[in-house]
Parts: C-alpha cells; structure tokens; sequence
C-alpha cells in the first residue's frame, strides 16, 4: 500500500471513530433526564423556556444533534456547565501543554531507561545485573502508578524534601510525576529490549561484525541495537494509551492543572460538555499517535506493510 | 486445560508455583474474612483512635457507646434484635385480616433490616456473610485481633478494611476477567471458525475498538450512570452499580482475548480431527464448542490470569479517582487513596497509605508471576518474553 492511500484509509478510520463516540456520548447525555438549567435554583417557568431556546435545548433531539456536531466539526464544542467563563476549548487549551510536557517527558525517560537497562541486561545475561533489573522490572510492571507515587511523594517530599510535592511552574514540578507515570513503561521496555537484544546476538550478521574486528560498543550499538528494537517500536502504541490514561491519575495526585485533571474534574461534577470534548481529544490524541507509530514502524523495518 | 509436561514445567518455576499457592491462599482468605476475628471495618472510635499507629493492644468489636446496644455487647443486642421480631411474628400469626397481616410482614422485613445489629457493624452483608459473621462470632467471640495496620481518619481499623477490600478487589478481578473471557472466547471462535468476509468483518471491528481510549469513555459511562434518575431506574431492575461495573469492565478486556482465541482456531481448523469431525457429519456448531475450544484453553488460561491483574488494576484506578465502589464498601484502590489524602508534611501517617499499597502490590506482582510461568510453561520457546 502506498503512503498516501495509507494517510488517507486510516485519516477516514479516524473521523469515522470520532463521530461514533461523538455520535453514541451525545444521544447517552441526552437520555440522562434534566437538562442543565433544571438541577440546583429554581427558575421560573417563563424563564426556563427562554434559556432552552437560547441554547436551542427546545429542539427535537435530531435538530440539536445536527447543530451540535455541525458546531462540533467547526472546533467549538460548546461552553462547560462548571468552569465559570469557560468554553470547553479554552480548558483544553489551557491543560494540553501540561499534559503533553508530562506524556513527553514521561515517554522520553521510559524509552532511554528502558532501553539502557534493556542493554546492560542482555549483555550481562543471567549475570547478577541482569538477574536483579530483570527481577525489578517485573516489580515496576505490577506496582500500580499512584502506589509508585505514594512512595515517591513519602520519600522525596517528606523525608528527603528535594522535589515539591505538587502544583506546576518548574521543571522539578514534573520530576517525580514523570518518574511515577513513564517507570512500568520502562520496564516493559527493558523487558522487550533484553529478549530483542538476546534474539539478534546470535544472528549470523553479528558474528561477521565481530569477525571483521570491530569493537565490542559498535556491534552492539551499530548493528545489533536497531534490529533489536523492533518490538520496542510496535509496543509505543500501548504505552502511548497507557500513558495517557496514567496521566489522568498522576495530573491528580500531583496536583497539575492538566486535561487529565479536567477530565475527572468535569466527570465528577457532571459536567457533560466538558468530559466529552475531553472524549474526544483524547480519542483523536490516541489515533493520531498510533497513526505516527506504525508509519515509524514501516519505515525502520523494510518487511511491515503499511496497512490501513 | 493444562497438559502433564506443561504443568511439570510450571511447577518447576518456583516463582510461578508460589505465587499461584499465594494466590490461591489469598482467595481462601479473602472467602473466609469474616469469620476472621477482624474489627469492624466501617465502625470506628471517632474520639480515641484516630490515626492510631500500628499497634498490639487486643480490641473490642464494639469500641463505643454510640451504637445504642443494650449492654454495650453484641449478644445482648442480637438478643433483643430476636425479641422484637418473634413479638411481630406473634402479631403476624394473630392478625385479624389478610391486609392486616400484609401490613405487619411488610414491617416485619423493615425491622429485620435496619434492627438488625449485624448491619450497624458490617455494610449490608449478605446472607453468606452473615452465616460467616455468626460463626465468627460463636468462634471468636467479640474480641478481635489487635490494629497492627494502624487506624484511618475516622478511627477504623486498617486491617479490617484491608481483608474486607480484597473481598471486593479480588471478585472484581475475576467476575470482570470472566466476563471478558465469554465475550471474547464466544467472539474469537466464531470470526476465526466462520472465516471468510466474515471474520474480516468482525476482527475489524476489534481493530476499531482498540483505538478507541476505552477508560476516558468507561469514566464518561459511569457518570451519566450515576445521575439520579437513572439510578433509580436501573434500581427498579434490580441492577446496582457493582453489577454496571462488572460487566463494564469485562466489556472492554475482552478485545485480546478474541484476538488470540480467533488465531488459535484458526491454526487449529485445519487439523485432521476436525476434518474427522467434519467426516463423521458432526454438525458445525458441536465441532467448534466441543473439539477446537477445550484445544484453546491453555491459552485462554494464561490471557485469563493476565487479564485478572490489568482488571484488579482499573478497578483499583477508578475507585482511587472516586468513581469505583462507593463508601462505606472498600476496595483496595479506595483504600490507597484514603491514605494517599492524609499524608502531610507535619506527621506522615505512612501507614494508613503503605499497607493496602503493599498488599495489592504483592497480589498484582504474584498474578503476572503465574502469567508469565503459565505461558512458559505452555510455550518454553516464547521464554522471557
């Protein structure tokens, strides 16, 4: 399959997918009895109606849908019931920078951990070293993030204060969130890096590196390392979505003003506008990566098919 | 399910055998917690233990006055619980009209559930529960074992809260991986034995579903879920949230499990006792249930146990954002954030945060322990993947 019908076929998978979850939240919003002016203060009658028309709430369901996701398609997902003076695109606008710094770095430092530790094991397989990291990332795979952060807040915050424990402005901010949220990603990493590792060292294009002389760094480094990434690669997009959803507890124990925040915030208080354009972000936000991911993946390995 | 060699292996995977014997004690435990003699886990001595640190001192079941029991004791209040209905049973028996005697069975089911003293200690406990409760009490008395977890906020005990959370967590695990194992088994056999456009059809849809961020839609679902009015509606049909839960989850792990039980049917289609089958004129649908998937469930067996701890995990991630069980039930993810909220600078009651983390830490660790040695064991060229 060629680049472009690619880019094409799965663009329109995307859109498909987001109208779906737009299409099944909203009617499920809608069958949810009471409107948002109808709860709390009591408004008179006359009144009522005048802010159901201003809202086009007076519609047949059909219409409003229609208006809805026409409104919806233009980029303007509407005013959140909460958040006093906010529209639902100013929310997301102020909490993406947060939650992409924390996804990015999160990322970043799961990937070069990972793959490091990976390394090092493989070289010194069924040594002490590998014996040990390989036991602790057993141990960061099954440690829940907010446990992972419990801990880190107690020993980093309280008894050795070198971190704060919370809120956003600087980059120590970010350390122990992004420590807590990208460390059962590493070691998953170091986990599938090792066996990769384990698997090309003993291919025939390895023993002809060596054979020509050259030095141990470079045969593992040069040759042996891309080859050994390649399930590294294919298992980005699960961590991606992990990350993701980790960052909605980890914005929360942390205290960063993120969408994830946002997104509990709203679900907690009802606040149907806002939690499904977070919906929806975050289903584009997934699509989108993944999208980058296998393209990553075709182009690193010759053999992969592009395939919509 | 698991073939000799295949269990041998396992069982030479010292760390997978011991987990799966933890594993298999914890379940038993958990079973058995209120026969335990354990302090309540929802009553707690407002005044005096507040943030008591772990400790050793032995505990009463019943830490204040402010419960109303005659006397202070259980006894004497499941005395006076038993006076009071066979005083109604008396009246029901003499009731003059049938609309009379209505009346008065109607109050009688009333009395039972808010009299009952049981309930003031225990949260709704079932009719199991209280049978195990009533055996505690014969077998232990009211003594109960001391707060060597410490005390919570509200001066409850957190080891109680711990074993009576895993009741929660661990039927969570597996009523939600089972869940997702008859969706995803009856989902994967029928794409990968029907074929054809069939098949591709549907494992499309799986494909559509994995990109579709599962847990930002569960959490939007259980909002609207949680609303007033359809409360009451899912009441009327006798469906209560943990039931929603269950089946929510379930909903969402079984897109693997399809995956992997559609692969294996597919490779096994074609081998000659199918064809056998096929000769013998056994009809389609006895071919697919009854000879390829019990050949498929190893594999679903090791899909099963690593699903338990991912489903352990959601459950433990919503109810630590406040949308899993609701109090006065406790699960182990609640638990975890009830600790988290009180660790401050000035004194950090550690405790409170540190146990049930390190329970459900161990328990999550052992399941992928087992996972990963059951899949070892049934494939030794998949090892250390």
């Amino acid at each position: 399959m060629s680049i472009v019908s690619f880019l094409i076929k799965r663009s329109l998978w995307i859109v498909a997918t987001l109208w779906l979850v737009y299409t099944v939240s909203f009617f499920l919003m809608r069958s949810v009895p009471g409107g948002p002016f109808s709860s709390e203060r009591n408004v008179p009658p006359e009144i009522e109606r005048n802010l159901k028309a201003r809202y086009n709430l007076d519609l047949p369901l059909w219409e409003q849908y229609q208006l809805n996701l026409s409104e919806a398609i233009r980029g303007d997902l509407g005013p959140s019931l909460t958040l006093q003076d906010y529209s639902v695109n100013e929310v997301i606008a102020e909490g993406f920078p947060v939650s992409a710094s924390l996804g990015i770095l999160a990322m970043t430092f799961a990937l070069s951990v990972g793959v490091t530790t990976g390394v090092i094991s493989a070289v010194r397989r069924y040594q002490v070293w590998d014996r040990s990291l390989m036991t602790l990332a057993t141990l960061g795979i099954a440690i829940p993030n907010f446990v992972l952060a419990s801990l880190l807040i107690m020993t980093f915050v309280f008894l050795v204060p070198l971190f704060p424990s919370g809120g956003w402005g600087s980059l120590s901010h970010l350390v122990l969130p992004v420590i807590a949220l990208g460390s059962a990603y590493a070691a998953s990493i170091a986990r599938l890096t090792r066996t990769g590792m384990l698997e090309v060292i003993g291919q025939d294009f390895i023993t002809t590196a060596k054979a020509k002389g050259l030095s141990e760094r470079t045969v593992l480094m040069r040759h042996a390392l891309p080859c050994a990434l390649t399930p590294v690669v294919s298992y980005l997009g699960p961590a991606t979505a992990g990350i993701l959803t980790g960052s909605l507890v980890l914005e929360k124990v942390f205290f960063l003003p993120g969408m994830g925040s946002h997104f509990i915030e709203a679900a907690l208080q009802r606040d149907y506008p806002l939690a499904l354009g977070m919906v929806l972000v975050y289903t584009l936000l997934l699509m989108v990566l993944n999208l980058i991911v296998d393209f990553t993946y075709a182009i690193l390995d010759p053999r992969v098919e592009l395939q919509a | 399910m698991l073939g000799q060699d295949a269990f041998s292996r396992l069982k030479k995977n010292r760390w997978a055998w011991n987990s799966g014997i933890l594993l298999l004690a914890l379940l038993v435990i958990a079973f058995m917690t209120p026969v335990l003699p354990l302090q309540s886990p929802i009553h707690g001595d407002l005044q005096d233990r507040r943030f008591e640190s772990p400790n050793f001192r032995v505990q009463r079941l019943i830490q204040t006055t402010d419960l109303g029991f005659p006397d202070d004791s259980l006894r004497a209040a499941f005395r006076q619980y038993q006076e009071q209905l066979s005083a109604l049973d008396e009246r029901v028996a003499q009731a003059d009209s049938n609309t009379d005697r209505e009346a008065l069975i109607q109050e009688r089911r009333r009395m039972a559930e808010t009299l009952n003293p049981l309930n003031k200690l225990w949260h709704h406990p079932s009719a199991t529960t209280q049978l195990l409760l009533r055996t505690r009490l014969l077998l232990f008395g009211e003594s109960c074992l001391p707060s060597i977890f410490g005390c919570d906020d509200q001066g409850r005990d957190v080891l109680a809260r711990v074993f009576w959370g895993s009741r929660v967590s661990l039927t969570v695990g597996l009523v939600a991986a089972l869940v997702s194992l008859l969706i995803g088994v009856t989902y994967g056999a029928v794409a990968g034995f029907a074929g054809g456009w069939v098949d591709s059809l549907m494992m499309r849809l799986v494909d559509t579903l994995y990109s579709i961020p599962f847990i930002f839609v569960v959490i939007f679902l259980i909002t609207l879920l949680d609303a007033e009015e359809w409360k009451n509606t899912l009441a009327t049909w006798n469906i209560d949230r943990t039931a929603i839960f269950y089946v929510m989850i379930g909903a969402i792990y079984w897109l693997t499990m399809a995956r992997v039980v559609r692969g294996q049917v597919l490779s096994l289609k074609t081998e000659s006792f199918v064809e056998a089958a096929t000769a013998i004129g056994f009809p389609r649908r006895r071919i697919l249930f009854l000879h390829l998937l019990p050949n498929t469930m190893g594999v679903v067996l090791v899909y099963l146990t690593l699903t338990i701890p991912s489903v352990i995990l959601f459950e433990a991630f919503l109810s630590f954002l406040g949308m899993g069980v609701s109090p006065p039930d406790v699960s182990w993810g609640l638990l975890v954030n009830e600790g988290l909220q009180v660790i401050t600078p000035i004194e950090t009651k550690w405790w409170i945060a540190a146990f049930p983390s390190l329970v459900m830490s161990v328990t999550l660790l052992a399941l992928n322990f087992l996972g990963d040695g059951l899949r070892d064991a049934l494939d030794p060229k998949l090892k250390g993947r």
